[in-house]
């Protein structure tokens, strides 16, 4: 640890074991490491357990993207959000809870906008589908009276 | 009270138990998300799809009632119902907090007293932010706004207060000791005006004022340590006052959007200043014709030479075009970002900010479109060269100059590029001469450049041709490479 490179290099190591080396200032943009650094506690590698390897490379992917641009290409930085927020259910609910549990609040923010976007201005019949999938027979029929009611009112 | 909000938690958190073991068949992942997340999420939905969701899912249902962003838009329903969708929603909400209420309604003054209740609703479960908007369909605002009630301004918990289309009736007695952000559009005073607003409110951080400034001459000044941010839009084209003066000492940052109409903005001690920006709106084209608007800039940009940021649009470069050579301010900035295009008129005031700010260190272009106007004949005679040259004839000048600039970011290349109108590749890099000669002149003289980062603008539509744009990037590399460089360490960047 003694070379100057390494200086502003952090190690995450993700819950299977796999590092990342990461540019500090990339790292502290989760707020749970900043405040490890802070603290000097993060001197070697720092653990970041519940996360694996494959959703902190996506975690990490974000934030480097996020750390290098500019206000000016601000257009350019919400495409790259969008495109990379869409995903897949169960991918969207890891990356969720990595960004929660490591307090990267950027990125929390681009998943919860994405959800949000998947329900806003749809009908109740559609984003049903959209989040249940084939489970929606079941549903239908257990919130019928609900649904009514629902539907009535707001639509 | 403590208690039950255990007992509550730990059924809560048997139910969750509960569902996360039935829900194992499904691929439904979000809904096992933890509440605050979802709350989170719906604080992105309007109240209309946040209630919506209480279908998708036993966990779902009840979750609407407690989340703590409430947002209202207006909706395409009859007055009364929607009138009435309101007040059930704030009739069934559950939880002791709200964070954030928004609300949209277009108004109307039989309503009135529904607002009221609305935003008491609000203050009684202490919010922190607070967003305001009525717009009215009759166009006096003084007779058929929407006046606030003063217990707005007798709320603790409030953070953040945001109005819009809404009248102010002044003295007010303001209490909020935690307001920080204030935002004001299209909001009109009774009994005085937004300087009356300001000495009142005891400490805000941030203040925003876009086209409510009232009609009269203003002398705005603001002597509080806190205050730190302040804007200033103003593109209203009815605008009638004559002269705004600004005197804040304290303000790290500062905006102007203007529309230019004739207006006299005169600022004074603004010591503390970090970051100015300056944008003209309405009037893309070359608008300084008359010598009283350009001094009025002049005396802007002399104010705020101590800045290390600086953002200025094409009018502000236009202005110390027109009168190189009679005005003497050297700036202090470090990072200057210009909204500009390249013509000639855009050139020398280019040059001037180059050779008047030995420290810069950062220079950030962004290509403005070009709207084709051009300034009257009478200041034309400046501008005799042609576009090509002005970089070769101002080289020995800069001998000594841009000893510190270390990153030039070029953004929206090719914005000015019209595709449609040349085919031939050649004639699309004759077109881009003035953007090459600059680039060149900035390799060739700059001797400690790091970093040259050129992005091309997204909306240039190559059609089918997609050939030819790779051809064209291919020549610009090409030229780009060939450039002669002051700096052995610079790295370009072409994307």
């Amino acid at each position: 640890m003694s070379s100057s490179l390494e200086k502003n290099m952090l190690i995450l190591r993700s819950s299977d074991g796999e590092e990342f080396i990461v540019p500090e200032v990339v790292a502290v943009m989760s707020k749970a490491i900043k405040n490890m650094v802070e603290d000097e506690c993060a001197s070697n590698t720092i653990p970041v357990p519940n996360v694996d390897a494959n959703i902190l490379a996506m975690v990490i992917e974000f934030c480097k993207k996020h750390d290098e641009s500019e206000a000016e290409a601000a257009s350019d930085l919400k495409t790259f959000d969008s495109e990379f927020v869409n995903r897949g259910q169960e991918a969207l609910y890891d990356l969720i809870t990595a960004a929660n549990f490591r307090d990267v609040k950027e990125l929390l923010d681009a998943l919860c906008q994405n959800v949000a976007e998947m329900i806003k201005g749809k009908s109740v019949h559609h984003i049903r589908i959209q989040f249940l999938g084939y489970q929606l027979f079941e549903i239908l029929t257990s919130n019928f009276i609900w649904n009514i009611w629902c539907d009535r009112d707001f639509d | 009270m403590e208690a039950t909000y255990v007992v509550k938690k730990s059924k809560s958190s048997k139910k969750k138990k509960a569902q996360t073991v039935e829900e194992t068949r499904d691929r439904d992942c979000l809904t096992e998300l933890p509440e605050p997340l979802l709350h989170n999420i719906l604080s992105y939905l309007t109240m209309k799809d946040v209630i919506r969701t209480s279908v998708l899912a036993k966990r779902w249902r009840y979750i609407w009632l407690s989340i703590t962003c409430l947002k209202f838009l207006p909706m395409k329903k009859q007055k009364y119902k929607e009138v009435g969708f309101i007040n059930r929603t704030l009739l069934l909400h559950k939880g002791p907090k709200i964070q954030k209420f928004s609300i949209t309604f277009v108004y109307n003054p039989a309503h009135a007293h529904q607002v009221d209740s609305w935003i008491h609703f609000a203050i009684a479960h202490n919010v922190n932010e607070l967003y305001l908007d009525f717009p009215c369909k009759r166009s006096c605002l003084f007779l058929y706004g929407y006046t606030l009630p003063h217990f707005i301004f007798s709320c603790r918990s409030l953070t953040v207060l945001a109005l819009k289309h809404c009248v102010i009736r002044i003295p007010i007695n303001f209490i909020p000791i935690s307001l920080k952000i204030l935002s004001l559009e299209h909001v009109s005073f009774i009994g005085g005006d937004i300087s009356d607003l300001i000495s009142s409110s005891p400490i805000l951080a941030y203040l925003s004022l876009t086209n409510c400034l009232s009609s009269s001459d203003l002398y705005l000044s603001i002597f509080k340590v806190g205050m730190k941010t302040l804007k200033i839009h103003e593109s209203h084209y009815y605008s009638q006052s004559s002269k705004l003066d600004v005197y804040a000492p304290f303000i790290v940052s500062f905006e102007l959007v203007t529309n230019m109409s004739g207006k006299n903005y005169v600022m004074k001690k603004m010591q503390s200043l970090e970051s100015a920006s300056f944008d003209c709106v309405g009037t893309p084209g070359l608008q300084f014709n008359g010598e009283d608007k350009r001094q009025s800039i002049v005396q802007i940009l002399d104010e705020v030479r101590h800045v290390k940021e600086l953002r200025l649009c094409s009018c502000y470069i236009q202005a110390l075009s027109s009168g190189e050579g009679q005005d003497f301010i050297t700036f202090a900035v470090t990072c200057l970002r210009i909204k500009t295009g390249l013509t000639k008129w855009e050139l020398p005031g280019i040059d001037y900010m180059l050779k008047h700010s030995p420290n810069i260190e950062t220079l950030i272009i962004s290509i403005d479109k070009n709207e084709g106007e051009k300034p009257n004949d009478k200041s034309n005679y400046k501008f005799n060269f042609g576009d090509g040259e002005f970089w070769k004839l101002q080289e020995p000048n800069f001998l000594n100059l841009l000893g510190n600039l270390k990153t030039v970011k070029l953004y929206n290349f090719m914005n000015n590029l019209d595709v449609r109108t040349s085919t031939k590749t050649e004639e699309l890099l004759e077109k881009l001469q003035n953007e090459m000669n600059f680039l060149r002149f900035l390799l060739k003289n700059s001797k400690v450049l790091e970093k040259l980062i050129i992005t091309t603008c997204k909306g240039v539509d190559f059609g089918k041709s997609e050939s030819k744009k790779l051809k064209l990037l291919f020549l610009l590399t090409q030229e780009l490479l060939s450039f002669p460089r002051a700096s052995r360490d610079a790295q370009i960047s072409f994307s």
